[in-house]
């Protein structure tokens, strides 16, 4: 049993899985996090009864990150918060895994979910090497 | 009444909807016309977050839809309907409410559904629904998202009957 609270990715089509490997290479091997993919030919029940047998035991330490807001996804996630305690937040990518992933085994407070958010955030931004006088 | 878009999607409010149909639509108000939605609460919020923030949501059945109808509840704004299935459709439709273009933009699969298109799919009953709405003289197609070609009617239900 993990004492790394769970970390469940919805994405459209599953490219969240590649992320969550690919992060691996940064803060190791990720423990206790998955996704639960979103393939097009499902209807919305389908893919709810996917995600209530795919993610097991929920707490409200339990995060869940979607790929877009008013998504399918999303809408999953939010309906089913009447039965799960989640917390959920949108826009999933590289840095936002990787801040929940160090996050992993503190209470998922609202200062925790806001750093994660944050990191996320701040990760976009336009790059561009100043000019050189 | 203002109706700019009537799609059927089981999805209802999603990616395809809000990324694509309401700019194509020119659409500023969303009616989601489903009983189940009406009468519960907390879906109902979650459907209205999914929308773009400058759209406003409304969710009526049938039975309500003509009541606003009627009160002048309709008369504002372009309109995009969204309805969750053909059933809905065809109740709509024997209501009077509504007789104009209809796009079929996601229908999901189940046991005796047989894909016709992309990620629709259909089955005996809905055959029939497409059939006498057809007869009925209404303007029936199949898309998706604005870049694909929209597919018609008979050709939709030819490639049915042959799987």
């Amino acid at each position: 049993m993990s004492t790394k609270n769970k970390i469940i990715l919805l994405t459209h089509g599953g490219w969240g899985a590649a992320l969550i490997n690919s992060m691996g290479l940064l803060v190791g091997k990720p423990e206790n996090v998955f996704e639960v993919a979103l393939e097009p030919s499902f209807t919305l029940e389908q893919y709810i009864e996917k995600v209530q047998g795919a993610v097991g035991e929920v707490s409200n330490n339990t995060l869940v990150l979607t790929d877009i807001p008013g998504g399918t996804t999303s809408n999953v996630a939010l309906r089913l918060s009447r039965r799960y305690p989640w917390h959920i937040i949108s826009g999933v990518n590289a840095l936002m895994l990787v801040e929940a992933i160090m996050h992993q085994e503190e209470t998922l407070s609202d200062e925790v979910l806001a750093k994660i958010l944050e990191a996320g955030q701040q990760s976009q931004k336009e790059l561009r090497v100043p000019k050189q006088v | 009444m203002d109706i700019t878009l009537c799609r059927v999607d089981s999805r209802l409010i999603h990616g395809q909807v809000v990324t694509k149909w309401v700019n194509q639509a020119n659409a500023n108000r969303i009616i989601v016309v489903s009983e189940e939605l009406e009468q519960d609460e907390f879906m109902r919020s979650v459907y209205l977050m999914a929308a773009p923030p400058a759209v406003k949501v409304d969710c009526w059945g049938v039975p309500s839809l003509v009541a606003q109808k009627k009160a002048g509840g309709l008369d504002d704004g372009r309109i995009l309907l969204i309805l969750p299935d053909l059933k809905t459709l065809k109740s709509l439709v024997d209501s009077g409410l509504y007789t104009g273009e209809v796009q079929i933009g996601g229908l999901g699969g189940g046991p005796s559904r047989k894909v016709v298109f992309q990620n629709i799919t259909l089955d005996d009953a809905d055959v029939d629904i497409l059939r006498g709405l057809e007869e009925k003289g209404m303007k029936i197609y199949f898309q998706t998202i604005p870049e694909d070609s929209p597919q018609a009617l008979d050709k939709i239900i030819d490639k049915y009957e042959k799987e």
